[in-house]
């Protein structure tokens, strides 16, 4: 199918975009913080990649090289905006009338780690989300970051670390907002 | 903060990852600090890889547009389509093409004739029959050997005679074609015109204006009969009957690239089940022939090269 989108096929990049769009967005909203920007920095990830296919030459899996563009589009798109992401309310929430207290504990959860995350400065939440949201290995994001991969293993730990302690402090009192101390 | 060593963080965290040593490994499970810390970090990455909520699906639709839109792969193709359609207007295939429409209509045959007593003046009429049966059992032979309107197997044609480009026009005009339902009774109507006997005069009154004539419209796929001899019938309507206007008998002009098309039916009309003509922008036309519902036949006609380019439809 990559193959097929490099030579043209339109039908073939579209389904490769329909096939990669949760992943790529899932990215986007975990370096984003809320959902608009995660939108806005989906859009310019999933651009980036219909720019930059040629660009593929298949040394690498072609997940790597997806990850890559949307980290890094990601990150251009926050820094353009020159802002940390800032964490949001979702703006579609599921909410199940008759299991309120389960919401609002999700919520306040996806708030608290939304609102940790956007604590870690890129270098740390990169690594972390791909580790912990998509699976990859030390391996793999080494390869999507370009850094050696005894890098990654110590930002993720350091990463991990500190989103212990802000989550352990939102814990304590969920009325609480985590500070906002750089690490 | 944690009260763990930065360092002992970097074991743990690669311990839960299944990437620490056999050794890491059993110093964290022989130590009940760093389990505790080793929990706290999977409690960390199950909130991290908690499912995120997808924006709908107008934003999916319309992110992916936008991107599919800013493909260079997209714009190549928008821009190589450009291309081939400049190509194609310039390779002026509207006759040919349109001839082709009607030799594989299996009947028509589309006059040029000019009428003197033709009150509409300059409109410019083509209608031809649907007669295949009537016009294939026709043992008279080549009309280039008869040489007469009464030949032909047309109701009426009434054109522009100061047109030049009468059969370019004329054909597109013929484009084609009543629904293939309505074939039939208009094979009716055509069989008793044909069936007058003093054609070449009678003939040449019904080609002026015949307003009441089956008119050919485009898009719209009728059924041939199969024809029996495509070289009479390719060559009869690859011609064109030209009335002096003397009143002298109309001879038969060939039109460019005839021997090619005719070639190129002999190998094709056989099977022919039915043929619409598109017409693309009114200077260009593209025919498709169907031997079998899934067995097309699409081919452009250019006239500047008298060459035939079988194209694969939808490629």
């Amino acid at each position: 199918m990559v193959e097929a989108a490099q030579n043209g096929d339109r039908a073939a990049l579209d389904s490769l975009l329909r096939r990669h769009y949760d992943r790529v967005y899932g990215i986007c909203r975990r370096m984003a913080g809320n959902d608009a920007d995660a939108a806005d920095a989906c859009q310019e990830a999933l651009i980036t990649l219909t720019k930059r296919l040629d660009k593929f030459d298949g040394r690498a899996a072609f997940t790597t090289w997806l990850y890559r563009v949307t980290t890094n589009a990601c990150l251009d798109e926050l820094r353009r905006r020159g802002r940390r992401p800032t964490p949001g309310l979702p703006e579609s929430p599921e909410i199940d009338i008759d299991d309120t207290p389960a919401f609002d504990t999700a919520v306040s959860e996806r708030l608290a780690i939304d609102d940790a995350l956007a604590q870690l400065p890129p270098e740390f939440r990169a690594p972390v989300i791909l580790r912990d949201q998509l699976g990859l290995d030390y391996a793999e994001i080494a390869a999507t970051l370009e850094v050696p991969p005894g890098t990654v293993r110590s930002r993720i730990a350091r990463g991990r670390a500190r989103l212990a302690d802000l989550m352990a402090g939102n814990h304590d009192d969920p009325s609480r907002r985590p500070s906002t101390e750089s690490p | 903060m944690s009260d763990i060593d930065p360092t002992l963080d970097d074991l743990v965290s690669a311990y839960i990852d299944g990437d620490a040593s056999d050794v890491e490994a059993a110093r964290v499970e022989s130590d009940p600090a760093l389990r505790a810390r080793a929990e706290q970090l999977r409690f960390i990455g199950r909130h991290v890889a908690a499912p995120v909520t997808l924006p709908d699906d107008e934003t999916r639709e319309r992110h992916i547009a936008a991107a599919l839109a800013a493909s260079p792969i997209a714009a190549n193709v928008t821009a190589l389509a450009a291309r081939r359609q400049r190509s194609a207007r310039t390779m002026q295939i509207a006759a040919v093409a349109a001839v082709v429409a009607i030799v594989l209509l299996a009947v028509p045959l589309v006059l040029i004739t000019r009428d003197g007593t033709d009150d509409n003046g300059g409109d410019t009429t083509a209608s031809a029959s649907f007669d295949a049966d009537e016009e294939l059992s026709d043992d008279s032979g080549d009309a280039l050997d008869e040489g007469g309107a009464d030949d032909t197997a047309l109701d009426a044609a009434a054109q522009d005679p100061g047109d030049e480009d009468a059969v370019a026009q004329s054909a597109p005009a013929a484009e084609a074609e009543a629904p293939a339902e309505e074939a039939a009774p208009e094979e009716e109507s055509a069989a008793d015109s044909t069936d007058e006997p003093e054609a070449g005069a009678d003939a040449e009154g019904d080609f002026a204006a015949d307003d009441s004539a089956p008119q050919l419209e485009s898009n719209t796929i009728v059924l041939v009969p199969p024809p029996t001899s495509v070289q009479q019938l390719a060559t009869r309507i690859l011609g064109r009957l030209v009335a002096p206007a003397d009143g002298t008998s109309p001879t038969l002009e060939l039109v460019p690239c005839a021997d090619v098309v005719t070639a190129f039916l002999d190998d094709l009309a056989a099977e022919l089940l039915g043929f619409t003509v598109q017409d693309i922008d009114g200077s260009m036309f593209l025919a498709i022939g169907f031997r079998a519902e899934t067995d097309i036949d699409v081919a452009i006609f250019d006239v500047g090269t008298c060459t035939i380019v079988p194209a694969v439809p939808g490629g």
